[in-house]
């Protein structure tokens, strides 16, 4: 199975590394409107939640283009824009449950995550490992493995006082 | 232009008016930005005649380093004033931000405050669109909620803003400006803004930052990304914050304990930073492109001291733990949260604070002249009562307190009819500024030195903090962050040794230096050689080079520095500050330490002035340590020199 | 019997998940036997923090002993000593 592009929001620090090198990467300028990646975050409560397109199985993106412009990569299954067919018509960006999609501000048009051809730049960079390029069934095994921490703890007193 | 956004706002708060006023590219070449671009500005604006810090003809500089918005781990800003109300010299301090890069992308390099507006306004600056408005709605209003108020108004969650809090408003000399929990620390500029009514700076910027050269800095963020990360700093610092020196204070026997009388409190581990991780810190926050992520969000969850906040570092745990007699973590917490509300600088009230105790351990001042506030030892219940009585000028005590701690000195003095100097000596200071980091009897000779010449008053983050970074290495790629061939110098110098004077001159200058590089290029300390950390000189020519274009070696880097620390100097001797003021505090030269493995530790007072001597020698100064005219003009400030000649500063030969 | 008072600060605290703990020798340990003795009970990143390939102290291995930085892993540690394992203060 491709890899997905992994977001553990608990370990995010805000610090925005990943809209730096993704602007850059695509777009060789330091930009946050022009990265594909944002960082959303409610500070006084220490909430960072990185956001960017979830590569869904079912895109709304594709589903509402008038224009056809979206297509999967075969190598990566992200989901991608052909600029030259895009309207600019931003329905995309209405239709999508997470924003992901974003507009150029030089071309008005589409612009959206494409997992940088399968090395995305912002997991590379990511230090907490809060963005991860990995499989789904590490990535499920994650959460997974977090909360049972939290519950492995009580059965290890409860259950198997006398092994620790 | 590349890197500088090319603007720089000058703001009449008299007249309420914006100018944007094009930089000139030969400044940015020469000044880099940041702390490098104020320094200038103020030494050319400013009047040293005027002597009041509330004078509208006071300045302040706000600029982001030239890197901030354009690169990785340069998120800093510079907040300068040509007066501060904490020192009377010229001051600044430096916040880690987001607001750097919203200011560098709306397409402003720096912005300077001149006069004073006749009602409370803020500034907006939203890309091209720059106003001062109305912001009577928020006089009295904390940092946070002044945040809170001021993002909602401008409809975008992603402005910023630095904001002033009520300590500011009323004039409280220690107060500062803040972005949330990031503070500009050290000089009260946030009392100087309060002077001119502003209350804060909104910020959002949308055009982004061409770069010159971007292949070059992807493959510079990719190298110096991965230095960063295997930096031997790195773990500490990424996981524990700099609250973890002071677990290495302490077992190093150089924690300083009870106003810096002693090393030693009891139950120390309780403020030990593998503590604070235990019960209070929920996770690490970074600043604006930082991967080190040093700062801590914490929760106290229940008890007296309830309470959440973010930027816990080593100068709270201890100022308000053990230099205050205390190991009460979550007071500490409290405190912590409560001044970046009211926007107040942690070290300078802190430091003030415990003089207090130690004036009332001694007898000298007791409940009739703190309003009834008993500071005892470990009373953190009277310090938050203080605080906040500071922070408002209630009560004679909050009132004169807020002058700052030499001015409730005098009040004593005069009031009890005792030598005010008798009081001035429990001071921990230099020029004014007190104390910050460790004690300068046991950090080494360099140490010493760079705390007393240093540009702002007493600080361990303008040259040198410790020599005890030089321990150990023996070959040149043992110390990270600096070219080799320094290193290999120092080496050779035999600088290794932290008891040692001789040559620490050189050391001393480079550091200074470097930081004002630092400084200017916004960059964060944490992550350079001031710190141990990975990032050298090199890396930041690199990331410069491929910013805007230029090629500028590490010496180019380098001169500017050293020419930023000369305008520093310049202004500091229009204000009559010479070689007598360019001293650690006397103490260091007549109480030798305690107790602790280097008790008896002492400076030589002979030794400290043959060094001083060579320091003023290795800069090109005169022994009064004032800038000579050869010295500015190879630094191409002549017009410095001719103004210094005019003042009768540098004696014209006849 | 020697025995050596042992304290982790940070980096070292999170390897070993200690704060402290003695160890016990038949003769006076050099520094490098208790480095060597307690490597054992960890993963490698506690040598690796310490010892460089060739077996020397790291420069940035800032080992206590008595509160003094010890220069190099040949000094003798007496009963009663007590060493930590840190890292050197810097910047601030």
């Amino acid at each position: 199975m491709e890899k997905i592009l992994f977001v553990d929001p608990e370990k995010c620090t805000g610090c925005k590394v990943c809209e730096f090198v993704c602007s850059l990467h695509h777009e060789n300028e330091i930009n946050p409107m022009k990265s594909r990646i944002h960082v959303i975050a409610w500070e006084e409560e220490g909430i960072d939640v990185p956001m960017v397109c979830q590569q869904c199985e079912t895109p709304m993106c594709e589903a509402v283009c008038p224009a056809s412009a979206t297509y999967r990569d075969p190598k990566t299954g992200a989901m991608l824009i052909n600029e030259e067919a895009c309207i600019g018509c931003r329905m995309c960006i209405i239709a999508c449950p997470f924003g992901g999609p974003s507009i150029n501000p030089d071309t008005r048009k589409t612009i959206k995550c494409d997992l940088c051809q399968g090395e995305p730049k912002c997991a590379e960079f990511c230090v907490t490992k809060a963005l991860q390029y990995i499989s789904p069934s590490k990535a499920v095994l994650i959460r997974k493995r977090a909360a049972a921490q939290k519950l492995g703890e009580l059965v290890r007193k409860l259950v198997a006082p006398s092994v620790s | 232009m590349y890197g500088w956004a090319g603007i720089i706002l000058k703001v009449d708060l008299t007249e309420g008016k914006i100018v944007k006023d094009p930089l000139k590219l030969e400044f940015g070449k020469t000044f880099l930005g940041g702390r490098g671009f104020n320094s200038k500005i103020i030494y050319d604006d400013f009047d040293p005649a005027v002597t009041d810090p509330y004078s509208p003809k006071n300045i302040v500089a706000i600029s982001p380093g030239v890197l901030v918005g354009n690169t990785l781990s340069a998120s800093r800003i510079c907040v300068s004033t040509a007066r501060s109300p904490v020192t009377g010299w010229f001051g600044d301090g430096n916040l880690g931000s987001y607001s750097g890069g919203e200011l560098k992308w709306a397409g402003y390099d720096s912005i300077v405050f001149y006069g004073k507006s006749d009602k409370l306004v803020y500034l907006h600056i939203e890309d091209d669109n720059v106003v001062l408005k109305d912001a009577r709605h928020l006089k009295g209003k904390t940092v946070y909620e002044t945040d809170a108020i001021l993002k909602q108004e401008f409809g975008d969650p992603e402005a910023r803003v630095i904001a002033i809090g009520p300590a500011g408003e009323n004039r409280a000399a220690s107060a500062i400006p803040l972005e949330l929990h990031r503070a500009a620390g050290g000089c009260g500029t946030g009392a100087v803004l309060g002077s001119k009514n502003l209350k804060a700076v909104v910020v959002r910027g949308t055009k982004g930052a061409k770069i010159a050269r971007p292949n070059a800095l992807k493959e510079a963020f990719k190298t110096v990304h991965k230095k960063l990360l295997s930096g031997p700093h790195y773990p500490m610092f990424s996981t524990y914050g700099t609250a973890g020196l002071l677990d290495l204070f302490n077992e190093g026997g150089m924690l300083p304990t009870y106003n810096w009388q002693d090393l030693e409190v009891e139950g120390v581990e309780q403020v030990y930073s593998t503590a604070l991780k235990e019960k209070y810190s929920v996770k690490m926050i970074a600043c604006l492109g930082c991967a080190v992520h040093c700062e801590h969000y914490y929760v106290v969850k229940e008890g007296p001291y309830a309470t959440h906040g973010s930027g816990c570092e080593y100068e709270v745990t201890c100022g308000f733990g053990p230099r205050a007699g205390s190991v009460k973590l979550d007071a500490t917490l409290y405190i912590n949260t409560l001044l970046n509300n009211l926007g107040l600088d942690v070290v300078q009230t802190a430091n003030w604070m415990n003089t207090l105790r130690h004036w009332w351990q001694d007898g000298l001042i007791d409940e009739s002249d703190t309003d009834g506030l008993i500071m005892e030892w470990g009373n953190m219940d009277s310090t938050i009562e203080a605080i906040k009585r500071m922070a408002y000028r209630q009560g004679t005590f909050g009132n004169v307190l807020a002058d700052n701690i030499f001015a409730f000195a005098r009040h004593i003095a005069k009031k009890k009819g005792i030598p005010v100097e008798k009081l001035i000596r429990y001071i921990i200071q230099i020029k004014g500024m007190t104390q910050s980091s460790g004690d300068n009897r046991l950090m080494g000779a360099g140490a010493a030195l760079s705390h007393a010449t240093s540009t702002r008053g007493s600080d361990h983050l303008r040259g040198v903090n410790t020599d005890l970074w030089l321990v150990q290495k023996t070959r040149p790629e043992d110390v990270w962050g600096i070219p080799k061939e320094m290193a290999q110098k120092f080496l050779d110098l035999g600088l290794a040794d932290p008891g040692r004077y001789e040559n620490k001159e050189v050391y001393v200058a480079f550091m200074e230096d470097y930081c004002a590089v630092v400084d200017a290029l916004g960059i964060c300390k944490r992550h350079t050689a001031w710190e141990g950390q990975g990032i050298s000189l090199e890396d930041m020519a690199e990331y410069f080079n491929a910013v805007t274009g230029l090629n500028y070696s590490w010496q180019d880097l380098r001169k500017c520095g050293t020419r930023i620390y000369n305008v520093e100097k310049a202004i500091q001797t229009r204000y009559g500050l010479r070689r007598k003021d360019d001293y650690p505090p006397i103490r260091c030269f007549e109480e030798p330490v305690p107790a602790g493995p280097q008790k008896g530790a002492i400076l030589d007072r002979q030794k400290y002035d043959e060094l001083l001597t060579k320091y003023y020698e290795h800069r090109g100064w005169t022994n009064e340590g004032i800038p000579t005219e050869k010295t500015l003009k190879e630094l191409g400030l002549q017009d410095i020199a001719t103004d210094l000649k005019k003042r009768k500063i540098i004696e014209v030969k006849k | 019997m020697e025995r050596i008072k042992v304290k982790y600060l940070n980096i070292y605290y999170t390897i070993t998940r200690k704060k402290e703990e003695f160890v016990d020798f038949g003769e006076s340990p050099t520094l490098r036997e208790l480095v060597d003795k307690l490597a054992t009970s960890y993963r490698s990143e506690f040598r690796d923090n310490v010892m460089d390939e060739e077996g020397r102290l790291k420069p940035y291995a800032w080992i206590l002993v008595n509160g003094m930085p010890a220069k190099d892993l040949e000094m003798k540690l007496k009963d009663g000593e007590v060493v930590v394992f840190s890292l050197p203060i810097t910047g601030g």
